[in-house]
């Protein structure tokens, strides 16, 4: 089935080279939701989120010709959005969340406390939860752990050493988890 | 994996039904609006340079032959033009031992610029 997917890619591919529309629309309905929702995590507002989509794919049939296909479809989405989401936020210099020096404080006042598992916060609290972080480290964390992507496919789509990957979800992990247990026990 | 934060509650988007139809609003107007000269794209200049290139040294390399032929070119030897002044001046220049300047008579060398 994997493999089967591989192979279903590589034509999708060599589809979108050659400029076929209806490859970009496999894609459309394969990816799109994926991408969405990434740019929402990234820019938390629907409307720009939705502008995200439309710029990536409108790029892909020019950008494609760049892939070389060594990393999968959806990595290599992944990507654009990453960096068209960045690139929104430093235009409209909206970039004004936690900043990693300030990230580093806080986690260095988390770490060491004991880190309880709380599944019973609401989704609202989540996302402001998730607010605290920085727009890239929010991203990571959803596509870890929301998109399932692994370790590997991350430090392509950012372009970091596996290691930093690993730190930065750790400390977002800690950051958040934090955030929930303080505002829980508060409220 | 149990370290991982729970997003399961979180709302999940779906692309708005006219989005893609708005890409493919964008992608047809920027096809139309591609002007002609764009088409040859940097690419296809890359691979053009070389054959230039080398249509030019084969052109090249067909023409010098027939330039160097003298054959078809007129030579016109100073002898049978320049008088004999000039050619007398013409000849024994640099066997003088003096360290004047061998400067040809004003007027031969005016009338030869003349006839010619």
């Amino acid at each position: 089935m994997h493999q089967k997917g591989i192979m279903d890619e590589k034509v999708i591919l060599q589809h979108l080279m050659e400029g076929s529309r209806e490859a970009l629309a496999i894609v459309w309905q394969e990816h799109s939701a994926n991408v969405l929702n990434l740019a929402f995590r990234m820019l938390k507002d629907r409307d720009q989120a939705e502008d995200i989509l439309m710029d990536v794919f409108v790029q892909v049939p020019k950008a494609v010709q760049g892939f070389r296909g060594q990393s999968a479809l959806n990595t290599w989405l992944y990507r654009l959005t990453v960096n068209a989401c960045l690139m929104k936020l430093r235009a409209q210099k909206r970039h004004r969340e936690l900043e990693e020096e300030k990230l580093d404080t806080i986690i260095e006042e988390v770490l060491g406390k004991e880190e309880t598992r709380d599944e019973n916060f609401d989704a609202e609290l989540l996302e402001k939860g998730l607010s605290q972080l920085p727009a890239e480290t929010r991203s990571m964390l959803w596509l870890k752990d929301a998109e399932d992507l692994d370790v590997k496919d991350l430090a392509e789509i950012y372009d970091m050493p596996e290691g930093t990957i690993k730190a930065r979800l750790s400390r977002a992990r800690h950051l958040v988890r934090d955030y929930l247990k303080e505002r829980k026990d508060h409220g | 994996m149990a370290n991982k934060i729970d997003f399961s509650k979180l709302e999940r988007l779906t692309p708005r039904e006219d989005s893609w139809a708005k890409v493919c609003a964008r992608l047809d107007a920027e096809a139309k609006a591609l002007p002609v000269g764009n088409i040859i794209s940097i690419k296809t200049w890359y691979s053009a340079i070389p054959i230039a290139a080398s249509i030019a040294l084969v052109c090249l390399t067909a023409l010098l032959p027939a330039l160097n032929r003298t054959d078809v070119t007129e030579t016109i030897s100073i002898n049978s033009s320049a008088p004999s002044e000039v050619m007398s001046w013409y000849s024994s220049l640099g066997n003088s031992a003096s360290d004047d300047f061998e400067t040809l008579e004003e007027t031969v060398g005016f009338s030869y610029l003349i006839k010619e």
